[in-house]
């Protein structure tokens, strides 16, 4: 029975299980450590998750998703089909996220040789509810037990505090992931780490980069991306992605994409990066700003800049941080797998591990919650907060409200969460409607008092004072928007689809890598490659798993010697 | 006061004060007595605030300090450098929506538009400026209320914006719940310490009073005249 700790990434997704006062980053079936959150059909209508289908994205985008982290809460469905000519099934973000989840589970129960008995998954700290209840959601359908779910700077901050001892300093923790930018502030003393602010950005992350990138190649070319088939569009986002990692070690990269028998290509430096990325590294500024602004501290208090998620691993970021705070960004964390690496010590701090055991990490509540209130000066409703953005968790805050006409003998209490002063522009938690009985508009007529916990559970009191009655009423986090039914009805329909495993899954992956570089090459290079997975594939029909088997080493050594 | 609750001596420093807290929070920690963790906390918070210096005032002034290079940001700094850069694209005519969205998608410009002063210069920056039919739109949909852009044929066809003052967003006066009878029974509610309106009395008396200020004046008006006379 193993409790383990999930990075559930827009990109890519890891696992880490701490265990016997040690951490372990839980390898997948294929050996590695990082699961690309990617799903796609095969051919033969199996599920592939991870490796195999995120090189199928290039070669099948029909059959293929990816980024669906990004959509998490939202009401978004993707298509998804075996073969262009088939109708699409639609999958939910949560769906999708839960056959990325299932395969973690399954893998990591492979790995660890006992089974998954609890998760604690990793959300950006700027996740709202709606966000984090998909992420349960996703969790729920892929049978994993989650309580609690762990913001991803505080994990990151975890980590690197485990690295150090637990040394005391007040840091700043920038997550800038493939999809998600969350900064914090992390104050850390005698085993306490207190995070004092969050503030970010929800879309904001290295895809943007990337994009940008592909964008100034297309403009180069004298292109029009709309006007490519999904499988070129994908390539030259391929390339761009990987135009972007070779200039984190070089100073300069290229993008070289072949379309049509022909190779356009167009070469970067970090000057034109920087042109490229427009406005990327202010938002990110600002972002910084507004969290030193919220912790109430300014650069000069900061003892060190933790920098996680993979856009952190680009210099001109990095530099734009460190000359931002004017401190050098800590390099001895692995920005990779550090935000797995605190949520598995968060799971070992909730399953009490000896050497965590005097370990406490306080989080704080991310947004404001507040109800509506009628202001008469505007005649309109607007939030009056009552639990302000950044307070610690579990929190709870009480006000007195008066009643709007003599007489009142209804109260209607509307909750948002959220930063403006305009409920529309927040988000809807939930109502209480509290009879009372009919009371003055000069004596407050009720008190509010909003708590806050640390699993996300609201729960709202009033007061009515004219008649001293307490109603009460719990919006739990934890409960879905889903309906049980639904949820059910998600796990059947997975179920159904079979998730391809062992062999097939090996041999999946090796075609569908061909496949994808065999468009990157030209000429007799691309002759070759096709000669092997033609070869290959006539083998995998017949089922000769040793013939197979031989069949497929030779074409990874061939694919390694051409995919650079 | 609070450091004293805290088992330490009045002027035990922040150091102490932290090590202290750590101690008690392995106790009763959040996780466990969340309750109990909840009022450590805040006299942790008050304890540290005390000992940075005492008043509020100066973790306010602390609030102040902080941006690139130690630049203080106050609220009155990111207006006047908001307002700088909308008068910058306006005097640059600019139709490039998204240099606009740089300004109006931030949170700062959503904390902004709800301030009279701040909508009145940009008023004042936007008026008698031409944009092309969508820019105008975009602006004056980005500052709600009753803003508006409109259509002006002089010297050749454009489009002006006017911002309104107040900050009621057109198209949401059916949210006025007070005004609307059928749903005079939801509560309409006012935070605490919001200034109360005078209720009919008040008002009596203050015709009463005015009245009776014009008929003194009149007397004294006719005092005076039959005087001299």
């Amino acid at each position: 029975m193993a409790v383990i700790g999930i990075d559930l990434g827009t990109t890519n997704s890891l696992a880490v299980c701490f265990k016997d006062d040690n951490l372990q980053i839980i390898r997948n079936n294929a050996g590695e450590t990082v699961t690309p959150s990617a799903v796609s059909f095969a051919d033969s209508g199996e599920l592939l998750v991870g490796a195999p289908a995120k090189e199928r994205l290039i070669t099948h985008p029909f059959a293929s998703v990816s980024q669906f982290k990004r959509s998490m809460g939202l009401n978004m469905k993707f298509p998804m089909a075996p073969s262009p000519e088939l109708k699409p099934a639609m999958f939910s973000p949560e769906e999708l996220s839960a056959m990325v989840l299932r395969k973690i589970k399954e893998d990591a129960e492979v790995f660890l040789g006992e089974s998954v008995e609890e998760a604690v998954i990793s959300v950006p700290a700027y996740f709202d509810d709606n966000c984090r209840r998909a992420v349960k959601t996703a969790a729920q359908i892929a049978g994993i037990p989650v309580k609690r779910l762990v913001n991803e700077p505080s994990a990151a901050a975890l980590a690197y505090q485990y690295r150090h001892d637990f040394k005391d300093g007040l840091f700043l923790v920038v997550d800038f992931g493939g999809g998600t930018l969350d900064i914090s502030v992390v104050d850390a003393f005698e085993g306490v780490v207190e995070i004092l602010a969050v503030a970010g950005d929800n879309h904001l992350g290295g895809k943007d980069i990337s994009s940008a990138i592909a964008d100034s190649f297309c403009q180069e070319n004298g292109f029009d991306s709309p006007g490519f088939s999904p499988q070129i569009c994908a390539e030259i986002y391929r390339q761009a992605e990987k135009c972007k990692e070779a200039l984190t070690v070089s100073g300069s990269a290229s993008v070289d994409v072949n379309i049509d028998g022909k190779i356009y290509s167009s070469a970067f430096d970090e000057k034109r990066l920087l042109n490229v990325m427009g406005d990327i590294p202010e938002r990110l500024g600002s972002a910084i700003k507004r969290a030193l602004r919220d912790a109430r501290c300014t650069p000069a208090d900061i003892d060190a800049i933790i920098a996680v998620g993979g856009s952190c691993k680009m210099p001109v970021i990095r530099r734009y941080i460190s000359e931002m705070i004017n401190k050098p960004v800590s390099d001895d964390i692995d920005p990779d797998t550090a935000i797995a690496e605190g949520a598995g010590i968060f799971a070992g701090m909730k399953s009490r591990e000896k050497g965590l055991k005097d370990v406490i990490l306080t989080d704080i509540c991310p947004f404001s919650l507040g109800i509506a209130v009628m202001n008469r000066e505007l005649r309109r409703e607007t939030t009056d907060f009552i639990i302000e953005r950044n307070s610690p968790l579990p929190t709870s805050c009480v006000k007195q409200y008066y009643g709007g006409k003599d007489g009142q003998s209804l109260v209607r209490i509307k909750v948002f969460q959220g930063e403006s002063m305009w409920c529309e522009k927040n988000l809807f938690l939930g109502e209480l409607t509290v009879n009372c009985p009919p009371s003055s508009s000069d004596k407050p007529i009720c008190s509010v008092t909003l708590a806050y916990d640390i699993n996300g559970i609201l729960t709202v009191d009033v007061l009515t004072h004219a008649d001293n009655r307490l109603s009460s009423k719990v919006f739990l986090s934890g409960s879905n928007n889903m309906s049980y039914a639904e949820i059910d009805a998600c796990i059947e329909r997975l179920n159904a689809i079979k998730l391809a495993g062992g062999e097939d899954e090996k041999n999946a992956a090796a075609s569908a890598r061909a496949e994808r570089i065999a468009c990157e090459l030209i000429g007799e290079d691309r002759q070759k490659m096709q000669e092997a997975l033609y070869n290959f594939k006539v083998a995998a029909a017949h089922k000769n798993s040793f013939e197979i088997r031989k069949l497929r080493d030779e074409l990874v050594e061939m694919m390694d010697r051409y995919d650079i | 006061m609070y450091r004293e609750q805290l088992g330490l001596s009045y002027d035990a420093d922040e150091r102490a004060i932290k090590r202290a807290y750590a101690a008690l929070a392995k106790k009763c920690n959040p996780e466990e007595d969340p309750e109990q963790w909840e009022k450590l906390h805040t006299i942790y918070k008050e304890a540290l605030a005390e000992a940075r210096g005492g008043s509020k005032a100066d973790v306010s002034d602390a609030e102040t300090a902080c941006g690139t290079q130690d630049t203080p940001m106050t609220v009155g700094e990111v207006s006047r450098l908001m307002l700088r850069d909308i008068k910058m694209l306006t005097e640059m005519k600019c139709t490039d929506e998204e240099q606009w969205n740089r300004i109006f998608a931030t949170y700062e410009f959503d904390d902004m538009i709800a301030k009279t002063d701040f909508r009145i210069k940009a008023r004042d920056i936007l008026f008698g400026a031409q944009f092309p039919e969508s820019t105008a739109k975009l602006i004056a949909a980005a500052f709600g209320g009753d803003s508006t852009s409109f259509k002006v044929t002089y010297p050749n066809e454009m489009w002006g914006v006017s911002i309104s003052e107040n900050i009621i967003p057109a198209g949401t006066q059916k949210d006025i719940i007070t005004d609307d009878p059928a749903n005079s029974e939801y509560a309409v509610m006012y935070s605490r310490g919001e200034e109360r309106k005078g209720s009919c009395f008040v008002t009596a008396l203050k015709i009463i009073a005015v009245v009776g200020l014009v008929f003194i004046g009149l007397y004294a008006l006719l005092l005076f005249s039959v005087l001299f006379i």
